[in-house]
């Protein structure tokens, strides 16, 4: 049996009765417990959620069908398929924000600072690993309309009035998301940076190539596996991420996972909040795909 | 400015903190010339080589080449090139990007580019190879592909950090003799970095001896080998055997020296001319030991020992002879010429060491 | 930085950095500002120093009991987590796993997808099978998302020690059970505790699972989310909020240092 590569479907581990080692046996039944548990419980929900999408839901109760109303539905209602395609691009948005923020800090650690690189990276990334709601509800208090920038404005004489456009609003939203996660992109591409072999650089300024130069011809192609993996790392997360529109975005500022949620808290539909989710996940594994084939074609064009 | 100076290096010293990395290094380097520079780690070759190239700054001193003083010019504008010592191939290009990385600025048009590349792979012997990822290739292929990089660029000095160091004694041994001949075909200044003495004395036309960031000695092989001036040099080139001493007697260009170790020297042609009484040290080559199992008529540069161990290295075996004077066995070197070598063991029996008197060295203490 | 030929002792990059940082850690840092504000407003300017909102939150037994759930959330995942992390890393930097790299990208797939996602699925899941919501339930999503976090950690603290050690102690007589105690369990003693500190304070920060797989009892920032509609509870959240901060600061640094301290440890006697 063929393992799949990473998708959400469930990989099961090859063995089909061929020739392994003991040493590969006694590997695998090390690793066994931990994949099951991540089969149980990570693969085998899935599997369950694309199921669900399917069923109907007709009241309270949901009927196991074959149907494919909800994607029907989804598909119709022209504002589903808009919010998706809206949180998609936030997501984007907020990757390449991220990346082009957290670049210039992750070169000067790598190369810049000699000694005591990790305080630097730690003082970095710690806002990243203490509360995601706490951190976006900073957020809040800060743009909110008797928030710390309006009342700090006012009590400034800068303006009378509060500013209203801060919060609420898609924008709001940006900001927050790309605070949230500047925190955290910056360690893959820091980790490509500092892999990078320093004679290389030499060598680029011994054949003639100026600091510029030898950034734009060295540097940067190398760093490209940790920028692809960081913009990864964060686009993917961001699309469904609930909280933050929830708490900043108002009603303009609704994302995907809102109306995932919904629908399985007071929209009771729970077979249409799986199909959403399913028709999520397509979704953004098709845009990730087609950026990085994207990618490649771009980069045998460059060098 | 003259050829015999091309390069010229002019009390050039490298600091870190109190450490004397480069210590007050001075020497021309010929144009054309293959000019080594050799020593232990840690000696500042390498130091010296990277403020040649310019990734460095001298704490002191200037360094000139062709007549134009490189001061704070930085390593991208030096008409320098240097092979790295890992070969620094870019991994992210092709063999053929990779040769032609350097040429970017000229701005070449591509067919006469690609003909410059085409010409490059044909002398290292790698035509065909131009759109392989640089990472498929092996050590001595990357050496190679490193090479082709900076010559292409047509420097007036080419520097080499240890290239050899990575290969395996047979691939070495090839490369070195492909080096030295390809330096010749295309004249340019070659400044090459080793450790390994037999490497330097292969393919130099002079060598630099360092040690502790100076120079020590600064001629070509043969002469550091045969008359080498220093203690240190005599010892690092080569193998050698030392006896210390007292002068006896010296007059008429003949030396006798009186040591604890195999009694009396006498040294003929020597360049130095010492003094009675003075302490000196006496250094005698291997091979120039001959070893018998008679007594040889002459007393001088003569003494009886018994054989200690044989090292036999196919060619020839080095036999360690210890003497009653000394602790140090003394060290002969015989060919194996028609099995002698191979024949002689390591049995413990007695033997005769002899010299010729213009055999030996006076090398101050 | 230079200019012609002067060296200047500011680097742009290293300003630029600085402000980055400022960046990151400003807006977090008006939570504990305006904790200790004598106002029930977020709002400048400030009124007077004040600790009332910390000593309400002391009293406030609905937090107590949420602080004590995630406690106990957060202590049974990060073992759990950190025990299934490293023997799943033990099995993949010792032993020559078929496909590993896509088992590997399987078991790291929570890092990727939405949380959301994960949520619902193991809601669903949990649901049909009428298992009811709970602190049990929250542990499992929390197990999920912290086990490649674990496994990470543990990887790159086995890889980076020389497995010939394992194989020197086995050549000198010892089973491989013995190996592990003597050897290999010491060696890799850091990069479990990081684990383990790590695993604690993603459980105890994380919310959306929680929010989904919760029953009666709520966490932590479960707790959080239902104040934050009450706006006169608001400077206790943020009391709270300063002092969660605080203690993940605490906890990650101290992780880090402990996961460091195994890099340039001295050659342990065995």
């Amino acid at each position: 049996m063929a393992a799949d590569i990473v998708t959400t479907d469930k990989a099961p581990a090859s063995s089909g009765g061929t020739i392994m080692s003991a040493e590969t046996r006694r590997g695998l039944t090390l690793l066994s417990p931990t994949l099951v548990l991540m089969i149980v419980a990570l693969g085998f929900p899935i599997i369950v959620l694309i199921g669900l999408s399917f069923w109907t839901q007709s009241g309270m109760h949901m009927t196991p069908d074959f149907s494919s109303i909800n994607y029907e539905t989804f598909f119709s209602k022209k504002i589903y398929p808009l919010i998706l395609w809206r949180s998609i691009q936030i997501s984007a948005l907020v990757s390449f924000v991220t990346i082009l923020l957290a670049f210039p800090a992750a070169y000067f650690i790598a190369f810049k600072v000699k000694k005591h690189k990790i305080i630097w990276l730690i003082l970095i990334t710690l806002p990243f690993w203490t509360s995601y709601l706490l951190r976006v509800f900073a957020w809040k208090i800060i743009l909110g309309y008797n928030g710390v920038v309006n009342s700090g404005l006012i009590s400034l004489g800068i303006i009378d009035e509060p500013l209203t456009f801060m919060l609420h609003n898609l924008e709001a939203v940006v900001i927050t998301l790309a605070h949230a996660w500047a925190a955290f992109a910056i360690l893959p591409i820091y980790v490509s940076l500092e892999k990078i072999d320093r004679s290389l650089l030499e060598a680029a300024a011994d054949l003639g190539e100026g600091p510029v130069g030898s950034f734009f011809r060295v540097t940067l192609p190398l760093s490209m596996p940790g920028v692809i993996a960081a913009l990864l790392l964060v686009f993917i997360p961001t699309v469904g991420d609930y909280v933050t529109p929830k708490l900043v975005g108002g009603n303009t500022g609704i994302m995907i996972g809102n109306i995932v949620q919904s629908q399985f808290g007071r929209g009771n539909n729970w077979p249409m909040g799986a199909a959403i989710s399913v028709v999520s996940m397509i979704s953004i594994t098709a845009v990730v795909c087609g950026f990085l084939l994207l990618f490649y074609q771009l980069k045998k064009r460059l060098v | 400015m003259s050829d015999s100076s091309f390069i010229s290096i002019q009390r050039v010293a490298k600091h870190f903190g109190p450490v004397k990395a480069v210590d007050d290094v001075s020497f021309d380097i010929a144009r054309g010339e293959f000019f080594s520079l050799l020593g232990p780690s840690g000696c500042g070759k390498t130091t010296l080589m990277r403020m040649i190239a310019g990734f460095e700054e001298a704490t002191y001193g200037d360094i000139h080449i062709d007549g134009q003083p490189m001061g704070r010019i930085p390593p991208h504008k030096r008409p320098v090139n240097m092979v790295f010592q890992n070969y620094a191939i870019f991994p992210h290009l092709t063999v053929r990007q990779n040769i032609a990385f350097g040429l970017r600025k000229d701005k070449l048009p591509k067919p006469e580019l690609d003909s410059r590349v085409d010409e490059a792979l044909e002398m290292i012997k790698l035509a065909g190879y131009g759109d392989r990822g640089a990472t498929q290739l092996s050590g001595g292929q990357r050496q190679r592909v490193a090479l082709a990089r900076a010559l292409i660029k047509k420097p007036k000095v080419l520097l080499l950090d240890e290239p050899l160091g990575a290969l395996d004694k047979k691939l070495r041994e090839q490369m070195q003799l492909e080096l030295r001949a390809l330096q010749k075909s295309v004249g340019i200044t070659f400044i090459f970095v080793t450790h390994d003495q037999e490497e330097a004395m292969t393919m130099s036309d002079r060598i630099a001896v360092m040690s502790e960031g100076k120079a020590l000695e600064i001629d070509g092989p043969a002469t550091l080998y045969e008359k080498p001036k220093t203690r240190f040099v005599a010892d690092f080139l080569g193998s050698m055997n030392f006896f210390d001493g007292t002068v006896k007697s010296a007059e008429g260009g003949v030396a006798v020296v009186t040591t604890n170790q195999v009694g009396e020297i006498t040294i003929r042609n020597s360049d130095h001319q010492p003094a009675v009484g003075e302490k000196v040290v006496v250094a005698v080559r291997p091979e120039n030991v001959l070893v018998s199992g008679e007594q040889p008529d002459s007393v001088a540069n003569a003494v009886k020992g018994k054989v200690n161990a044989a090292a036999f290295l196919g060619d020839r075996s080095h036999i360690y002879v210890s003497v009653e004077g000394s602790d140090e066995p003394v060290l002969t070197l015989m060919q194996n010429l028609g099995g002698a070598a191979s024949r002689m063991g390591g049995e413990q029996h007695d033997v005769w060491l002899h010299w010729s008197d213009d055999a030996a060295l006076l090398l101050p203490k | 930085m230079r200019i012609g030929s002067t060296k200047l002792p500011i680097s742009g990059l290293g300003t630029y950095t600085v402000i980055y940082l400022a960046f990151i850690y400003l807006p977090v840092l008006f939570l504990p500002l305006f904790s200790f504000n004598d106002a029930i407003y977020v709002a400048f300017p400030l009124k007077g120093f004040t600790f009332q909102w910390y000593e309400k939150m002391a009293d406030s037994q609905g937090l107590l009991t949420a602080f004590e759930n995630s406690v106990k959330v957060g202590i049974a995942v990060s073992i759990i987590s950190t025990i299934f992390g490293t023997l799943a890393a033990k099995a993949f930097t010792r032993y020559n796993i078929p496909f590993n790299r896509p088992i590997k990208g399987f078991i790291a797939v929570p890092l990727v997808i939405p949380l959301i996602i994960l949520g619902i699925s193991l809601m669903v899941v949990l649901n049909r099978a009428g298992i009811e919501l709970s602190l049990f339930t929250i542990a499992l999503g929390h197990v999920v998302i912290c086990v490649p976090f674990s496994m990470l950690v543990m990887m790159s603290r086995l890889e980076g020690f020389d497995k010939g050690l394992e194989e020197a102690a086995q050549d000198l007589g010892e089973t491989p059970w013995m190996t592990f105690w003597r050897v290999t369990f010491p060696l890799a003693m850091p990069g479990i505790v990081a684990s383990l500190l790590l695993c604690f304070t993603i459980s105890f920060d994380e919310f959306l699972l929680a929010f989904f797989l919760a029953g009666d009892q709520a966490t932590l920032p479960v707790y959080i989310w239902s104040q934050l509609r009450f706006p006169n509870k608001l400077p206790s959240v943020l009391a709270l909020g300063s002092c969660i901060l605080v203690a993940s600061a605490v906890i990650v640094i101290l992780a880090e240092l402990v996961r460091r301290l195994g890099v340039q440890a001295p050659k342990e006697g065995q």
